[in-house]
Order: structure tokens, then C-alpha cells, then sequence
């Protein structure tokens, strides 16, 4: 099991600092507004939060991949959105960090590992599938650039993203493309943002491109095409997600422990009794299978491929952390089903997370197709590397 | 020349469940997870703005377990240049006076200082004695309780609270000052503060390390304070109804308040 070590507990210790007294009292704000506001953004900038475990050379901390987890984890136990908001931020990073050109990462990556650039990835078609070669077409290539006519829908960051990373074909490729938020033709935020049941604040919305004009340098991998099959672009995002799902489920676990403690029933904390007991043991439990899992995964990955455990981690750990932020609501009674106790808000945000970075279903089916079962109508995402478990 | 300044730390208990040898009266340190307390961190802060506007180098001293290392790297990320853990089995359950004695020996060893900063009070013991002992061992001025602190050439400007009545002092240098919590807002640390720390200097010394040190001084046994017996406090409701007007309310229970040694 991973081992923290002085300097990652510091972080730790110092994050639930920034939690507590700055988040958490800008949440009911957030819910209000469904805009995370630009002053929080920029204190987890200053704190060094958003490019934990980014190179020092870009930027970033350098610190060990489970620290950019941890940092999720632990915002998310008051605010998802707000991690939901870096996770989309680092999607968008690492694309240029892996298939950035010298110059691309000149331009923009610093400045998005440090924070000072917010980034989202644009993907989502809206007839959208997990498959990339089904991936609708973008644009086209002309003398003059790549000229891009697409609708991308539920694009996390939409609405306050310095830099979009658009994603689909191109004359047959898929392709990665880089469109300032200032570019002529661009559309996105205002009436195109979404009304969604959870995650308040992240800004998720539609971006429309109309004739949108860049120039040829803003592909990125321009050298050869990119195959989404070789790059392990999208890994990262779907551990992020699954250490939000762990930062929902710890708290709604917690708040219910803490106030099911704190009520009396006959002279005694309700608590103590059998049934809620139970149910409280076993959130409890859920939440530390989901604990083992996301830093088992994590810790591996550092190292070695393996996207049969990312895609495990993906679906089942979101989907704990449905079934526990269920019962949140449950074990607190007639007060979980209300508003102001702002525990059912933990249930709306879980759910959230089974659909984002692709439903379980697709990672489950992902999970099949690692195992070399024989699933029709779809291909792997990554190459096939196995089940390391096999023995 | 750039301005010495100690900034003494203590590792706290982590949570308010603090549990007391039955037999050596003291809290128990070796169980459990450790802070620094909470007044210390304002002196941490307060050295650290200090250092944006002079020169200055900051030295964090403490005189703890090794294990407080944690606490000692959190101190540098707060804005420590360099730290000195004093830590022998023999400096164990002393009180203020055999404490400053340590720090104080630690501090000439050291090679002496312009200012020494601490919190006013611990969180654990609470006794806000610790800034006068260590001023009386070092033989220097102290100031305590201090609402603000400046520099201004060779003196110290500091505005201190006793008894809700506000003191300026100019003052020379070295002195020790103890900090109020209202001196300064500690807030989370930057990642990139916790990283450049784990490379600062800490060292750790025992009493063999302090040359002039005399052990006749130091820990429980060579504490002039020593506890007495020790019991759970029962506390009650007093149940005071108080009428009046909204003023006179107000006047009412700030009177209660600060009749009860309540400093707001």
C-alpha cells in the first residue's frame, strides 16, 4: 500500500486546510450560482494545487501521480465541481503534454500546469459513442489551416476555459486540435452552458466551431497521425474521476457517521442502532474498497500499462460511490431528502461520475475486451496488455 | 547584515482528546498525531512577512521528539530558512522554566539571535509563560501578547494587549516576543513551500550538543512546577437570566464574559 511521505502529508494536511475554510464556505454559493467562482480557482493556482503531479520542468510539482488523486479526493469531499473543473483542466493538459509539439508546449503548457490557462476537452459528439473511429469528422485541412465545423456537447470548463482541445476526424484521422476561446467563430458559455441535476459549477456546456480557421500548428502529434489507441491520453482523467467518486463517498459517509452520532434516540446516538450501524459499516467498507482500488490502480500505472484496472477502477468505483451516497440519504432520513442538509447533493454529484469520462457500461465492456472475451460491436481504446491478476 | 530571528515551535496533540500520565501528570506525546500550535503558526507568519521587508534569515527551533519532524517541516514551509529540533530524553516533562532554559542554551548555542517570536500560549499547557522564562534565561527584553510588529532600524515597533488595554513599545533588539492570534492569518501552505522545505537544513540536537548546558535544568524531575492531583471537571449550566435592552444585554454579558477572565 502506498506510504505518504513527510512531504505528501504536508500537502495533505495543508489541502483539508484549504478545504475546510475556503471551499466549504463557498459551496452553498456555487450551488446557488452554478459558477465556481474565479477567486477559488486562482487560490488553488497560488496553493499549487491544480499541477501537483505535473513535471517541475513544465511547471509543475513533480510530485508522485497519486498526489493529483489525492488533491481531487480531498476537494471533492466538499466541492466535486470544482475537481471535476481540474480533472477537465488536466484532460486538456496532458494532451499537450503527451502530443504536444516543442513550440505547443512552449506556448500553453506551463501556463496550464500552473493553472494561469484553463483548458477543456472538447469530445463529446452529440450522438456520442466510446468508440473513437466512430467519431464524427471536425473539419477539413486547407491551404490556409484546418477549418473546423463541429458541435461537441457536455464540454466540462466550457464555459470558462482559456483553451479548447477539440477532438474528432479529420480526412479519416482522429485528431487533436488546439481553438482559443478568442477564436472567430467559436462558440460557447452564456445560454450554451448546461442546466445539469449535479455538479453545480463546473461548467459544462455545448461549444459550437463555425467555420472556425486555425493555423496547421495547432494540430496536435502533427508529425504522424495520432492513433488514440497508442496514447494513454485519456488514462489519467478516468482515475481522476474515480478519486472524485472516492472524495464523495468518504464524506457523504462521514457527514452521515457525524450526524447520526449527534442525534439522540431514547437517551442513546442513533448511531447505535443495529440497522444503522450496519449500514453505516458497510459505506464505510465501500468507501475503503474504493480507496484500495483507485491508489492500487494509480500506484501500478505509474509504472506499467494497464488499462483492463483503469477501466475497473473507472466503472466500479463510480458506481460504490453511487450506492453510497444512496444510502447517505437514507441513513439520514426524511432530513437527507431535503435541500438544506446538502447530503443528497453528494448522490446527484456520484452520479455524475458513472457517466463522465464514458459510462460504466463502456468501461465495462472495456474491461471484457482486456480479458479477451469476445465482445461484438465494439473495440479496445488501448492496446490489449492483459490481465495481470492471471495467474 | 541580515537580522536573526528564532521562531520557537511547539508540537501539539492533534485533536482535543488529549489524555495525561496518571503518574508523571503530563500529556501524553508519544501516541497519536502532532500540529504545531495553533499561536506559533502567527509567529511563523509573522516571520515570514517579515522577511519581504527586510533581511532577515529565520532559524525554527523546538524543542521536541525527533518524530515532530513533520512539524518541523511544516514550520520551514511556513517560512523557516533553516531548523533546530532539541530533543534528549532527559529535557522530557519539563515545565516553562526548564523548557526556556533548553530553548534558551539551544539559542546560544546557536550563536544567539536579534528576536525570538513564539505564540502567546500553547494549545496543551496554555500557561503563556514561556516568552517571560526564555527572555529571563537569554537576559534579554520580552514583550508578550504583540497585536503587530515592525521593524524600524535598530528597534522593534510592537503593539501589545493586556487587560483590554492597548501598549506601543519601541523596543531593542534582541528581544523575545510572544504573538497574538489577531497578529496574523496562517493559511494553507503552497505545495511548492512544503517542497523547497523537505531541502532546508533541520538538524537535531541532544544535550550533548549544547555545550553550556547544565542538566541540573532541564526536564520533569528539575521542573519547579510540579502538578498536583488531577480530576475531571464538572461543569454546569449557571442558568443566569439577564433582562434589560438590547445595550444594555450586550454590556451585561461582555461584563460577565470578561468577569470570568475572558480576554475578547
Amino acid at each position: 500500500m502506498y506510504k505518504f511521505s513527510i512531504e505528501e502529508e504536508l500537502v495533505v494536511k495543508s489541502l483539508r486546510d484549504f478545504v475546510e475554510n475556503e471551499v466549504k464556505p463557498a459551496v452553498p454559493e456555487i450551488e446557488k450560482t452554478n459558477e465556481i467562482p474565479k477567486k477559488l480557482w486562482e487560490r488553488c493556482v497560488e496553493l499549487g494545487l491544480i499541477g501537483v503531479s505535473f513535471p517541475e520542468k513544465y511547471g509543475g510539482m513533480g510530485m508522485h501521480g497519486m498526489m493529483d488523486k489525492v488533491v481531487l479526493e480531498e476537494i471533492a469531499k466538499e466541492c466535486p465541481a470544482l475537481a471535476l473543473a481540474i480533472d477537465a483542466h488536466h484532460l486538456a493538459t496532458r494532451a499537450i503534454q503527451q502530443l504536444g509539439s516543442k513550440a505547443q508546449k512552449e506556448t500553453y503548457l506551463s501556463k496550464m500546469v500552473y493553472g494561469e490557462l484553463v483548458g477543456a476537452s472538447a469530445a463529446t459528439d452529440p450522438a456520442g459513442c466510446g468508440v473513437y473511429a466512430e467519431t464524427k469528422p471536425i473539419g477539413t485541412f486547407t491551404e490556409k489551416g484546418i477549418l473546423l465545423n463541429c458541435t461537441k456537447v457536455f464540454i466540462t470548463n466550457s464555459s470558462f476555459a482559456d483553451i479548447f482541445v477539440v477532438n474528432g476526424m479529420i480526412d479519416g484521422n482522429y485528431c487533436m486540435v488546439l481553438v482559443d476561446k478568442n477564436a472567430e467563430g467559436l462558440l460557447f458559455g452564456g445560454n450554451m452552458v448546461d442546466h445539469k441535476m449535479g455538479m453545480h459549477g463546473s461548467g459544462t456546456g455545448t461549444v459550437r466551431l463555425n467555420n472556425v480557421l486555425v493555423p496547421m500548428s495547432n494540430l496536435l502529434a502533427p508529425d504522424e497521425p495520432f492513433d488514440p489507441a497508442n496514447a494513454f491520453t485519456f488514462c489519467g482523467c478516468y482515475l481522476d474521476i474515480s478519486a472524485i467518486a472516492l472524495g464523495i463517498a468518504e464524506s457523504a459517509y462521514k457527514k452521515s457517521k457525524d450526524y447520526l452520532m449527534a442525534r439522540i434516540r431514547n437517551g442513546k446516538p442513533m448511531a447505535g442502532m443495529p440497522v444503522i450501524a450496519k449500514n453505516l459499516a458497510l459505506m464505510k467498507g465501500k468507501v475503503e474498497m474504493m480507496r484500495n482500488m483507485v491508489v492500487n490502480t494509480t500506484e501500478i500505472v505509474e509504472t506499467e500499462p494497464s488499462p483492463l484496472l483503469i477501466h475497473a477502477t473507472k466503472a466500479l468505483v463510480t458506481e460504490m460511490a453511487c450506492d453510497v451516497t444512496e444510502m447517505a440519504i437514507k441513513v439520514y432520513g426524511g432530513a437527507g431528502y431535503m435541500e438544506e442538509t446538502g447530503i443528497a447533493r453528494y448522490h446527484r454529484d456520484a452520479i455524475c461520475c458513472t457517466i463522465g469520462e464514458n459510462p460504466t457500461d463502456v468501461h465495462l465492456e472495456q474491461v471484457a475486451l482486456q480479458l479477451g472475451l469476445p465482445v461484438e460491436g465494439t473495440q479496445p481504446m488501448f492496446p490489449i496488455c492483459g490481465d495481470r491478476y492471471d495467474r | 547584515m541580515a537580522i536573526r530571528i528564532v521562531v520557537c515551535v511547539k508540537p501539539v496533540p492533534a485533536n482535543t482528546n488529549v489524555t495525561i500520565d496518571p503518574v508523571t501528570k503530563t500529556v501524553r506525546r508519544e501516541a497519536g498525531e502532532s500540529v504545531i500550535s495553533t499561536l506559533d503558526k502567527n509567529a511563523l507568519d509573522l516571520a515570514s512577512q517579515l522577511k519581504k521587508s527586510i533581511n532577515c534569515e529565520v532559524t525554527v527551533i523546538s524543542m521536541a521528539p525527533a518524530s515532530a519532524e513533520i512539524n518541523i517541516r511544516e514550520a520551514l514551509a511556513r517560512g523557516g530558512d533553516k531548523a533546530i529540533i532539541l530533543s534528549d530524553r532527559a529535557f522530557a516533562g519539563g515545565d516553562t522554566f526548564a523548557t526556556g532554559y533548553v530553548l534558551s542554551q539551544g539559542i546560544k548555542a546557536m550563536g544567539g539571535c536579534d528576536l525570538v517570536l513564539m505564540g502567546s500560549a500553547s494549545d496543551d499547557g496554555g500557561t503563556g509563560q514561556l516568552a517571560a522564562q526564555l527572555g529571563e534565561w537569554l537576559g534579554i527584553r520580552h514583550l508578550h501578547n504583540a497585536l503587530s510588529l515592525t521593524v524600524e532600524g535598530e528597534n522593534l515597533l510592537v503593539t501589545t494587549v493586556a487587560d483590554k488595554q492597548l501598549c506601543t513599545w519601541r523596543c531593542a533588539v534582541p528581544a523575545v516576543v510572544s504573538v497574538n492570534r489577531a497578529i496574523s492569518k496562517p493559511g494553507p501552505v503552497p505545495v511548492r513551500n512544503i517542497i523547497m522545505a523537505s531541502r532546508k537544513e533541520l538538524k537535531v540536537w541532544s544535550a550533548d550538543d549544547l555545550p553550556g548546558l547544565d542538566k541540573d535544568f532541564v526536564g520533569l524531575r528539575n521542573s519547579p512546577t510540579q502538578n498536583g492531583e488531577l480530576y475531571p471537571l464538572e461543569t454546569g449550566r449557571a442558568g443566569v437570566i439577564v433582562e434589560g435592552s438590547a445595550d444594555e444585554l450586550a454590556e451585561s454579558i461582555l461584563d460577565k464574559i470578561a468577569s470570568a477572565g475572558i480576554q475578547l
